[in-house]
């Protein structure tokens, strides 16, 4: 096992496409870190940077304070799953498993032994001669950890391991993908789009975009503190909603949100005021949970005026799409969703009334960056509603 | 199926089976004068219902044996083929491998020579050869009817397109696991590439078994003369005997059938997988 550093990582590919800029990144000995983002944002480059399939354009990579950017694949005694298993076709799972001890020639008494131990790990005991093509989803995707696990390996590294799964096979896995690295303790990264996977399973969680790290921290930290729209809107099924609005400065801690062509009055904690202050009088974002939409008032939230464009009930929650009256769609940029639990006998065309708690409100500038300082990038404390 | 489908397939079987009769009449003919007395071969020979011997004889065979030094032709063709398919298969798959998966200044120029190396015909270059085995001396060798076929073109490129549907991520998986690049190519690309493995073996056994051109020019003595030239001079060896040419013919063609059935299954794929004609 081994702590992972990841140095100012630049990767350019000889046809100019630059797949990760200046990526830096800390991952503790032992720690299940997840990368996640859109396709095509480097977060696969990233992993086979590490595992030594790529070599770096610019930057470091310590593995156990160890430099390895010109160590091989072997060297740097990583092991990876690939999105689709990269099981060897003409050999046994036995064989499959046994591979890369074989590879490091180390005696057959021993490679039994250690095998047999994975096949018990993982339950593949039953299917050892088999071969990948007689397997099940599932069965494979195990076999290609048994490979990865035989040696015992520094890093662990997943690409999308789950992605050829059905849904209910996914979640199964991926507890056992977290139950396994509980209980070896290896170093892990793990590579997904599906930032539903990146929260449960992640000690931490890396967000990359366009080659470029958003944001690393704990699944909460993302969640409650998102240092910028792009996080706030992956983060989250379904994301926040980022909406175009306008502070006025009122004067005593008073301010005027602008937004959807309504006016609500918010008074702010000094703190909160005193850090937009900068930003009054600007076009600014307002970020919005779907879950932070509730339709029973509470103490202290503010009323939202809507019209429901689009009703989606998925058995133990309702979304709803909605628009501001009178506002065109264009001008929100994407439609506003709400989350309600259970169902609600809403229909397309309806107006309704949302009320949101001050406290549940994000602010974003003009280039997307959470306004508010690390201390205070979560939901704004907002003292109350004035009107 | 509907009466229309049902009579569409049965108009298509019908041909199949005329187009397979037409091709396998010859065979057969061949076959049955290999048994017959010299004197009935032609006299029968376009006589369906005189298919079969009505006396059955090895004289034929015999005859082969006691007039050419068959064995010895026999012996020079599957040695020749052989050599010439087994270097082939590591030379062709490894050159393709480098050009399928390897980085290296001026690869894309060369694959691009190889594929047009294989519109050249071997006639088209034949005398330039000539001229070359003559320098180095190897005329009437075993060497001059193998090492000039080793290294080919179309078998470079078969071998390239089927590597490069081979997905890459095998080979990835193998050298995380710590396997080099010979380790990679013979434990995992090869055993993955049997079909084509068999399509150019089986297609460049059949261009050697066959050659005729190449020996004639740069063979001269029997100990080294393969069957086809073996054939050739046994048709200008008088008397002309029908009977002993048709069983020459048969035991020529013989081993090309038996082996074309061994790997049938791969072949099939291969040309399947590599869009080859067969």
């Amino acid at each position: 096992m081994a702590g992972v550093e990841l140095k100012s990582i630049s990767k350019c590919f000889e046809n100019g496409t630059q797949a990760l800029k200046d990526f830096g990144a800390v991952i503790e000995d032992g720690e299940l870190v997840v990368l996640v983002g859109a396709s095509g944002c480097g977060k696969s480059t990233l992993l086979r940077l590490l595992a030594g399939l790529e070599n770096v354009s610019e930057g470091e990579i310590l593995i156990d304070g160890r430099n390895v950017n010109r160590d091989t694949p072997q060297q740097r005694n990583v092991a990876m799953v690939f999105q689709n298993y990269a099981l060897y076709p003409h050999m046994t799972v036995r064989d499959n498993i046994a591979f890369p001890l074989r590879m490091s020639r180390i005696p057959k008494q021993r490679i039994t032994t250690r095998v047999g131990e994975i096949a018990d790990i993982l339950q593949l005991s039953e299917l050892m001669e088999r071969r990948p093509a007689q397997l099940s989803g599932g069965q494979r995707q195990r076999v290609a950890m048994g490979r990865a696990l035989v040696r015992d390996p520094s890093v662990f590294l997943l690409d999308e391991p789950l992605s050829n799964l059905d849904a209910s096979l996914r979640a199964q896995i991926r507890a056992e993908i977290s139950r396994i690295q509980k209980r070896l303790g290896t170093t892990t990264l793990y590579v997904t789009h599906d930032q539903t996977e990146a929260m449960t399973l992640g000690d931490r969680v890396v967000v990359l975009d366009y080659g470029e790290l958003q944001q690393i921290g704990t699944p909460e930290e993302l969640y409650q503190h998102p240092q910028n729209s792009f996080v706030a809107r992956f983060i989250g099924s379904p994301g926040m909603n980022i909406l175009p609005c306008e502070l006025i400065d009122s004067g005593d801690g008073e301010v005027i949100l602008h937004l959807g062509g309504q006016q609500i009055s918010l008074l702010l904690e000094g703190r909160v005021y005193q850090e937009l202050v900068p930003y009054f009088g600007q076009k600014l974002y307002t970020g919005i949970r779907p879950e932070a939409l509730s339709c029973a008032p509470t103490h202290g939230s503010f009323a939202l005026n809507t019209k429901v464009e689009a009703v989606e009930f998925l058995g133990y929650e309702t979304l709803l799409y909605l628009s501001f009256p009178g506002v065109a769609q264009l001008r929100l940029e994407q439609p506003i969703i709400a989350r309600l639990s259970g169902q609600h006998y809403k229909r397309n065309g309806d107006m309704a009334v949302f009320y949101v708690e001050p406290d549940a409100l994000y602010f974003f500038d003009q280039a997307g960056r959470n306004i508010l300082s690390a201390g205070n990038s979560g939901p704004a404390p907002v003292v109350g509603v004035l009107s | 199926m509907s009466g229309k489908q049902r009579i569409a397939a049965s108009a298509v079987y019908l041909l199949l089976v005329a187009l397979a009769f037409a091709f396998l009449v010859p065979v057969a003919m061949m076959l049955s004068g290999s048994f017959k007395p010299d004197d009935q071969v032609l006299v029968q020979a376009g006589r369906l219902s005189r298919l079969f011997a009505a006396e059955f004889s090895w004289f034929n065979y015999r005859d082969v044996f006691a007039r050419v030094p068959f064995a010895r032709y026999l012996f020079n063709s599957a040695f020749i083929s052989l050599c010439v398919v087994a270097g082939g298969l590591l030379v062709n798959s490894l050159a393709a491998y480098a050009f399928a998966r390897l980085h290296w200044p001026g690869r894309d120029r060369l694959l691009l020579l190889v594929v047009a190396l294989m519109i050249i015909p071997l006639e088209a270059i034949a005398v330039p050869l000539f001229y070359e085995v003559t320098l180095l001396g190897w005329r009437d060798t075993y060497w001059v009817q193998i090492i000039p076929f080793v290294a080919n073109a179309f078998s470079i490129y078969l071998f390239y397109t089927f590597f490069l549907g081979l997905p890459r991520e095998l080979e990835e998986a193998a050298r995380i696991d710590g396997a080099g690049p010979w380790r990679i190519f013979f434990r995992i690309v090869a055993p993955n590439a049997k079909p084509v493995f068999a399509t150019v073996a089986i297609l460049s056994f059949l261009t050697q078994w066959s050659a005729l051109l190449w020996p004639l020019m740069v063979t001269h003595s029997e100990t080294v003369r393969p069957l086809p030239l073996g054939m050739a001079t046994f048709y200008s060896l008088p008397p002309l005997q029908w009977g002993d040419i048709f069983a020459f013919g048969v035991m020529m063609v013989t081993p090309v059938l038996l082996i074309f059935v061994l790997f049938q299954r791969w072949f099939v794929q291969g040309v399947a997988t590599t869009g080859v004609k067969g």
